[in-house]
């Protein structure tokens, strides 16, 4: 059963063009979707570390992100029978979380930004692994800040957590090209906000 | 809240309700529905209404591959519509623009191929014409609201593209099928009765979509 999982993904990930990865995921969401709660036990356990960074991403509020992953998780359980296996699990999870995200947004009308948080209220936001050599976390992650949504969220999916511009491409309903040049023109408006000691104050994102 | 306390909770819901479920199939697979549904309603216009009176003089391609041509652009249309019924899997703009457009070139293209192998029909009021128009939004109402129904079991993240697909998907097949029956190919008269009848269809799945993310929205602002 396992074997032929994984050689079910590895054929499907040649066919779509992803990266062969997450038979274990895929397993434990069909375990999840026969109804075994040890395999959302184990879900969670996989999947909240990563999707508390891609919320913290997005609301720079710490209690607000653990909101929005219970909401998330939430959902996943209630959506749970629109994951088609033996599909990606990652790509599925975070196009969930993107509209708890977006729906939150929506439905309260608020604009969250790295003001709003308080100090001590700050959450752990990944940064992009090449861009830690350009300046401490902090101003690596004020300057992600600084980025506009579209461009934060394909550098962090690329960069961090390891979507191919295709995966990026579907969860946003954009072109697997746009999403790259948007992860692109990231990164440089990261270079130059991370270049000018006064941008790190607070600069605007250079288009 | 700790990350705990927040993991018992949602374990806890979970818990609550942890009956096992069947994964939707993909949106290739459902789109397939397309194929039933045009058969059903072919029997329905021929009994109802019969083939065109001229369908001797026009012979076989000419009458069916376009009629062939309009059902499998429903099928393309359609699962568009339904593959978005998975999260991860919203389309790009570009798709969702051109293929409805490319389907609308088949249909006038169609039609005008017909009309090469066909005598002109006379002249007809407006009133005769206006009953396409009438008739292709009925057939297509039933292909439509199941089309949305299939969308509202999976979770579309974009439900107005979804909903607008869906009816338009809706609508090509009934004017495939009811091409079958009209006697008129001209492109004078299939772009404002025909092609507006599946552009309404388009509408009402829009509108559908409208509402249903409103509804949602709703119910996200009351918790």
């Amino acid at each position: 059963m396992r074997i032929g999982l994984v050689i079910w993904v590895i054929i499907a990930a040649i066919v779509s063009g992803t990266a062969p990865i997450e038979p274990e995921l895929s397993e434990l969401m069909m375990a999840y979707q026969a109804g075994r709660l040890e395999a959302f036990d184990a879900l969670y356990a996989k999947l909240a570390p990563k999707l508390r960074g891609y919320l913290s991403s997005h609301t720079y509020n710490a209690s607000l992100t653990e909101d929005l992953l219970q909401e998330t998780f939430l959902q996943i359980h209630r959506s749970r029978h629109t994951y088609a296996p033996p599909r990606p699990v990652r790509p599925w999870v975070f196009a969930i979380a993107r509209h708890v995200y977006l729906m939150h947004r929506r439905a309260s009308a608020r604009r969250y930004s790295v003001e709003t948080a308080a100090p001590g209220e700050l959450p752990e936001v990944p940064v992009p692994p090449a861009m830690e050599q350009l300046g401490s976390h902090r101003d690596v992650w004020r300057a992600l800040a600084e980025l506009s949504d579209d461009r934060r969220e394909a550098v962090l999916l690329h960069h961090v957590w390891g979507f191919t511009f295709g995966e990026i491409g579907a969860m946003l309903g954009i072109r697997a090209g746009t999403a790259k040049l948007r992860a692109h023109r990231a990164i440089s408006a990261l270079r130059t906000l991370l270049a000018s000691p006064d941008a790190r104050g607070g600069a605007r994102d250079p288009r | 809240m700790t990350q705990d306390s927040s993991f018992e909770k949602i374990r806890r819901e979970v818990a609550q309700d942890l009956k096992p479920v069947r994964p939707l199939c993909s949106g290739w697979t459902s789109a397939l529905i397309v194929f039933p549904v045009a058969l059903f309603l072919l029997s329905l216009v021929l009994i109802v209404y019969g083939l065109r009176s001229d369908a001797a003089e026009i012979g076989s391609a000419p009458l069916w591959v376009p009629a062939s041509l309009m059902v499998a652009s429903a099928y393309a249309v359609l699962v568009l519509a339904l593959i978005q019924r998975a999260p991860e899997a919203t389309v790009s703009w570009t798709w969702w623009v051109a293929l409805p457009l490319a389907a609308i070139v088949f249909q006038v293209g169609g039609a005008y191929w017909t009309l090469t192998h066909g005598s002109v029909p006379p002249s007809v009021s407006w009133q005769v014409e206006a009953m396409c128009f009438w008739r292709v939004s009925a057939l297509g109402l039933p292909p439509v609201i199941l089309v949305l129904v299939l969308l509202s079991r999976g979770l579309p993240l974009r439900p107005k593209v979804a909903g607008l697909l869906g009816g338009l998907g809706g609508g090509f097949i009934s004017e495939g099928v009811y091409r079958l029956h009209c006697g008129i190919s001209h492109p004078g008269h299939i772009v404002p009765w025909h092609t507006s009848a599946v552009l309404v269809m388009g509408l009402l799945g829009l509108l559908a979509g409208i509402w249903w993310e409103h509804r949602r929205l709703q119910s996200w602002a009351e918790r």
